[in-house]
């Protein structure tokens, strides 16, 4: 168990620096996927594998084909010669450093000594039937939410993607909708 | 069996990872994975609190943030084709047009 999730751990990790870290963004997608796999390894090791099943489904299904086809619409050698790093980059780690580092004693500190009560290794607590349950009773408000948001966020993603249409369209509207603008301009002189 | 703490140090090291991302990139494609990283380092904390305190709570609200990267994610990328096509880059310090 140790074994497995040091070896999860180590290379989500790893892969996570080298998403940061990549020129190429491909790359760092792909290390990305990586990234998000030991991610749902990790649910899977916690008892968790509903969640596993989205984090898959959802993260390294759906999301990483989003981020795929931003990265194919777009001029990939330009992002690649541009800049790669702001001027605030050493500040920036030493802040981050800092902060995981608090972040890591204070938790080791307080959490040290909490052991996994003897029943979490044998039954599975995030069954699908005990979350839709718990979706449909406790949290059907947060439920309907989410729903809401994510509707608003479909519609406002083809928003964007139409008023990127309509500026591309716009040569062509101007083609056909001046002639009849300059003939009535033309009747009263 | 593995402790809790060793969890939420994974957790907290990717979640430095993705705010040393976040913070230092030009790239705003690689900016919103750093955000997409920090999210599920927050996912590993919440359900490893799950398991060890054997409550539900933690998966229920891991599902929604997951919910919300989702769209976050959709929003994100569809407002980085927008900003390519008006100002055809990527570099985050050229997008200024808020700033004074």
């Amino acid at each position: 168990m140790i074994f497995f999730f040091l070896l999860f751990a180590v290379v989500g990790l790893a892969s996570a620096v080298m998403v940061v870290t990549r020129k190429n963004v491909m790359h760092a997608a792909l290390f990305l996927l990586l990234t998000f796999a030991c991610v749902g390894a990790t649910y899977v090791m916690l008892r968790a594998e509903m969640l596993a099943a989205v984090q898959v489904l959802v993260y390294a299904g759906a999301v990483m084909v989003l981020f795929l086809f931003a990265i194919l619409l777009v001029n990939m050698p330009q992002a690649m010669r541009l800049q790669q790093w702001t001027r605030q980059t050493t500040a920036a780690v030493i802040l981050a450093g800092l902060t995981g580092l608090w972040l890591i004693i204070a938790t080791v500190r307080t959490f040290s000594g909490v052991e996994a009560p003897p029943e979490a290794a044998t039954q599975s607590l995030g069954t699908p039937r005990a979350i839709g349950q718990a979706l449909f009773s406790d949290y059907v408000l947060p439920f309907e939410i989410a729903s809401l948001i994510l509707l608003a966020a479909m519609v406002g993603a083809i928003v964007l993607a139409r008023q990127t249409a309509r500026e591309e369209e716009r040569p062509d509207e101007a083609l056909t909708e001046l002639p009849p603008d300059s003939q009535e301009d033309q009747q009263p002189v | 069996m593995v402790p809790l703490s060793w969890y939420l140090v994974f957790g907290a090291l990717l979640f430095m990872v993705g705010v040393v991302g976040v913070l230092t990139r030009r790239n705003v494609i690689i900016v919103l994975m750093s955000i997409e990283l920090m999210l599920n380092a927050v996912n590993v904390t919440l359900i490893s609190f799950s398991h060890y305190l054997q409550d539900l709570r933690g998966q229920v609200f891991t599902l929604f943030i997951i919910a919300v990267a989702a769209s976050e994610a959709a929003i994100g990328l569809a407002l980085v084709i927008s900003m390519y096509r008006g100002k055809s880059t990527f570099n985050l310090d050229e997008v200024n047009v808020l700033k004074w």
